[in-house]
């Protein structure tokens, strides 16, 4: 036990024994309740910036952000990435049998480059891909500086 | 110079040690202190980490994918889709094979729970938004941004998707939150520092 002591004065003893057992106990019970109850994976939220491309809502204005004319399609397919920016393409295939999400970062930061205001894009991916590769590419958009994003509902061009 | 074989330390030596020892205590004092020193950075340190945003809880058959640009979580109703079924707050409501065979988009049952589902948020959002307005006109002050916010979109809905599902199972859910009423979707996933390579 923890001992204060507060010097020679007097007959009577002034030590004073400080009784931890109830302090351990209780921080025994609580390191278990916290040690049962921790998150240890941190689950978090990517947003859909516009909409789902399928259904016209009544009485639900689409969001307005800037230079929505221009026009920035991403086509994922199970051959690669097709980047379409207004008149331009790009196609950016798989890289050892992969997707390339780091060369089709840097072509969506040079796009962010030619047009700093733009924040919309939309992605057109093919049915039989796994959900997984939708969310890698959102990532990469996002990265770069495109928070809305859309869905379109049919499969790339 | 050579190199000589160090001599005794008198500090160390046993003659000195059998004096100052004396006599042998039989209590034995157990210093708690390192102890108590040790369960509250351990404490501190669960607390920090224990998370209150956790609202959703990930069913085992779920592998969430990765991502790196985030946001917190928000409170809305949340659908799973698992390589079995698709759920609705752990319960399930269809199963995975049904959607795949459905050639219509809008899966009935889904829509059906998610209409109620959005009401019932939809009710709440009215009874906050009520007492909302009664405590703005009561203080005469401008509003909490943030508690506004929060309480501004009640159709939400987050899609919590295993990493391997099709995409147009996804689609199909999709769909049908977006004609059930939903307007704001969110996938979650798990934080990551940096995306890694597909």
């Amino acid at each position: 036990m923890a001992q204060i002591e507060s010097g020679r004065g007097g007959g009577r003893s002034k030590n004073v024994d400080l009784n931890l057992i109830p302090f351990i106990d209780l921080m025994s019970v609580l390191i278990t309740f916290l040690l049962i109850t921790a998150v240890w994976t941190q689950v978090s939220m990517i947003q859909l910036g516009t909409s789902f491309y399928s259904k016209k809502v009544e009485g639900v204005e689409p969001i307005k952000t800037p230079d929505m004319d221009i026009s920035l399609r991403v086509d994922i397919k199970s051959s690669g990435y097709t980047i379409v920016f207004g008149q331009q393409y790009f196609s950016i295939p798989l890289k050892e049998k992969e997707f390339d999400t780091e060369r089709f970062f840097s072509e969506m930061e040079k796009i962010k480059k030619q047009v700093p205001n733009k924040q919309d894009a939309v992605v057109a991916i093919s049915n039989e891909l796994p959900y997984e590769i939708l969310i890698h590419s959102m990532d990469q958009l996002l990265r770069s500086g495109f928070p809305a994003i859309s869905i379109a509902a049919g499969g790339p061009k | 110079m050579a190199i000589q074989r160090p001599g005794e330390r008198y500090r160390y030596s046993r003659f000195l040690k059998r004096r100052a020892q004396g006599k042998r205590s039989t209590t034995v004092l157990l210093s708690l202190t390192a102890m108590v020193d040790m369960f509250t950075v351990l404490v501190i340190f669960l607390l920090q980490n224990s998370d209150p945003g956790a609202l959703n809880f990930v069913p085992a058959n779920i592998t969430l994918p990765k991502a790196s640009v985030v946001k917190d979580l928000k409170p809305a109703v949340v659908v799973s889709i698992s390589a079995e079924s698709v759920l609705i707050e752990n319960e399930s409501i269809v199963t995975l094979v049904q959607v795949k065979d459905a050639k219509d988009w809008v899966i009935p049952e889904l829509k059906k729970i998610i209409e109620e589902k959005l009401l019932i948020a939809q009710k709440k959002y009215e009874i906050k938004n009520k007492n909302y307005i009664r405590e703005a006109v009561a203080n005469k002050a401008s509003t909490d941004g943030n508690g506004g916010e929060a309480s501004l979109n009640w159709n939400k809905v987050t899609v919590q998707a295993d990493k391997g599902i099709d995409i147009l199972t996804v689609k199909k859910v999709l769909t049908t939150l977006t004609v059930a009423g939903a307007r704001e979707i969110n996938f979650a996933v798990t934080k990551t520092a940096v995306s890694s390579t597909l």
